[in-house]
């Protein structure tokens, strides 16, 4: 199964059209001809694409675009996303122009922590683990997973394997941070008999700072594309706790050069380009600050900051 | 901003926290663990039994004006988190409720305590720029939609615009307008525009020109939340454009991480020498809400008059007022616009 890479230069709204269209042409699963798509963007807080923290609803609106041109079937699509910790996806849809978008391309927004739900499980490692998940997703065709190309602070990167975390219904998702990468592989694999084709937005992508790199990565197995979006983003895929556990529980495997397709671009070229960071540096950092105000406050009896607190 | 004012203060000597009123239980436990001695879920309970001297309100907009009421009722001297309330009519039945009353009410507009904003108005007032002719005065960051470290969801009163009494404007806007009016005097109102980037009903976005009926200075204010930059990083300014030079307010704050090491090792050694702190210095800008509610104690000792006065929250909320009344004509605003996505 190959992974797609596409890169468009400047961001003029055709020239990013036929990048998107020409990367899902090539990734697109061998006569798949689903009735039903639920498309699961990552909307993870309230900040627009321009952050390189979001999918716009302009490129989510491209997607769709193809999809119709694309199938004879005509298929439902959906948008759906869950909600958050901190975040309400009915506020999100609204705020990041997601309203306005499904209502010009007649398509369904859903959230996807409102019932129906259904109870799945997985076992990682020996343990399993419970989630509820919408029916809306676990009853499409296919899913279109469609994750950001950015890093994060705990699991270290972002993209179409932690997607899917978003999409458990629950929304207090922070509880699962302890032992977020099990959590991220094992809602995957509740879900790896659905078809699912996955697509990464670096339009914008979110390094140490937000870039326009104009890449779009596409693939039928996230593991293969989320190792090819590790090794633009200057990290080695076995440093990632999640992706390396998705390899061990059979999840796929990183995606070999010779698995990579590049459209007028090269993996190199995107990897030089990419605002890197030393995600060590940056937590220890985080983890020096944090501690240091701590330790300080005890000493002097000063007081905390209420969020820090927390 | 409840649990910053309470931690303020319990360390200001002059002030013994007797009780705490919050309808989260949470809150009230955290309360409790700090020392303070009786949790309410209800205001009006805590008037009733407590009969405190003054009381810190720090609700959402939307319900300070009914707490003061209830509050001057009671005979207790306010502190209060800006804006004092949603609207010009709502400021003036403040002013008749605490005037009947004979209590004294402070607004804690906290940015007039940074240390680099009160060098700037020091050396605005010794004239070592000349006459100023403009000021630049910008305030951008993420308003209610901050992800704190621990996830939690915005108070959903934050999208409703009645609740707030607007957006941006009347949140990050009244810092920059109060600003303006502190240091020249007599804001009047030229010009207007709104952004609504996050299609919400009220604005994120605010481009303000005023021009001071005091010193003619022109003054181009911004204020937004559109911007996701997060502490210790702050996009704010005030840059004074003189005859006889410039200054900006960046200029004058120290490096954050420099300030933080010099401020905690001096708060370490007062402690040793049983000297008093100064609180959150070390954050720099958040030691302003605890000089704030400090100079409201120190006033009310002595009765001086507030840094802050009513007089000057009107004013502001005349400009925000006005603003808010020409967005809602149905002809368009003689001075403004207001743009949607």
């Amino acid at each position: 199964m190959a992974v797609v890479v596409g890169r468009v230069e400047g961001d003029s709204y055709e020239d990013t059209r036929k990048m998107i269209w020409s990367v899902m042409e090539r990734a697109w699963p061998a006569s798949a001809e689903p009735r039903s798509i639920l498309i699961k963007p990552n909307l993870c807080y309230y900040w627009d694409s321009s952050t390189g923290q979001t999918v716009g609803a302009q490129t989510t609106s491209h997607i769709i675009d193809y999809l119709r041109e694309k199938l004879d079937s005509k298929p439902l699509i959906t948008i759906g996303e869950a909600d958050a910790s901190a975040m309400k996806t009915k506020h999100a849809f609204r705020m990041l122009g997601y309203d306005a978008m499904a209502r010009e391309k007649n398509v369904k927004l859903t959230n996807l922590s409102d019932p129906p739900t259904t109870r799945v499980n997985a076992m990682v490692g020996g343990t399993r683990y419970d989630f509820s998940v919408s029916d809306c997703l676990l009853q499409s065709d296919m899913i279109l997973n469609l994750s950001k190309l950015k890093y994060h602070r705990t699991p270290g990167l972002t993209c179409s394997l932690k997607n899917m975390f978003g999409a458990i219904a629950k929304p207090h998702k922070f509880s699962y941070h302890r032992q977020l990468d099990r959590i991220i592989v094992a809602i995957n694999k509740t879900l790896s008999d659905l078809p699912m084709l996955c697509v990464v937005d670096g339009l914008v992508a979110l390094g140490k700072y937000p870039l326009k790199i104009g890449t779009i990565l596409a693939g039928t197995n996230a593991l293969e594309v989320d190792s090819v979006a590790a090794r633009i983003m200057g990290v080695r895929p076995q440093s990632i706790g999640h992706l390396n556990l998705a390899q061990k529980e059979g999840l796929g495997h990183f995606a070999r050069e010779d698995e990579v397709i590049c459209i007028n671009t090269s993996l190199n070229e995107l990897r030089n380009i990419f605002p890197k960071q030393n995600r060590r540096i940056q937590n220890l950092s985080w983890w020096i600050q944090l501690t240091g105000v701590r330790i300080y406050c005890h000493l002097a009896g000063d007081v905390l900051p209420p969020l820090i607190d927390e | 901003m409840g649990q910053t004012h309470l931690k303020n203060a319990l360390r200001i000597p002059e002030i013994e926290v007797t009780s705490v009123a919050d309808k989260s239980q949470k809150n009230q436990k955290l309360a409790a663990k700090w020392g303070v001695p009786k949790t309410y879920t209800d205001y009006e309970e805590l008037l009733a039994h407590e009969k405190p001297e003054a009381v810190i309100v720090s609700l959402p907009n939307f319900l300070r004006v009914p707490a003061i009421t209830k509050a001057a009722g009671n005979g207790v001297d306010v502190f209060v988190d800006k804006p004092l309330a949603r609207n010009l009519s709502e400021i003036e039945l403040v002013k008749r409720t605490i005037r009947r009353a004979g209590i004294r009410l402070m607004v804690s507009n906290n940015f007039r305590f940074f240390p680099h904003v009160q060098e700037l108005k020091h050396r605005l007032e010794q004239g070592r720029y000349g006459e100023i002719v403009s000021v630049t005065l910008e305030h951008i960051m993420n308003g209610p939609f901050t992800h704190p470290l621990v996830p939690r969801p915005v108070p959903e009163w934050w999208f409703d615009k009645t609740k707030v009494g607007g957006g941006a404007l009347i949140d990050n806007g009244h810092h920059v307008i109060d600003l303006f009016t502190w240091l020249f005097g007599k804001p009047r109102l030229e010009y207007w525009n709104f952004e609504h980037r996050n299609n919400l009903e009220g604005e994120d976005a605010v481009n303000i020109v005023l021009r001071s009926g005091a010193t003619g200075t022109v003054g181009m204010l911004t204020a937004g939340w559109f911007s996701n930059v997060i502490f210790p990083r702050l996009d704010f300014r005030v840059i004074l454009h003189g005859t006889a030079g410039y200054c900006s307010t960046d200029e004058l704050r120290p490096n954050f991480y420099l300030n933080a090491l010099k401020e905690g090792l001096r708060n370490i050694s007062r402690r040793f020498v049983g000297r008093p702190r100064n609180i959150l210095t070390y954050t720099y800008y958040l030691s302003s809400y605890f000089f704030s509610l400090q100079s409201f104690v120190e006033c009310l000792k002595t009765g001086a008059q507030f840094p802050t006065t009513l007089d000057e929250e009107t004013q502001v909320m005349s400009i925000i007022d006005e603003i808010y009344n020409e967005e809602s004509k149905e002809h368009g605003s003689s001075c403004g616009q207001s743009r949607r996505r």
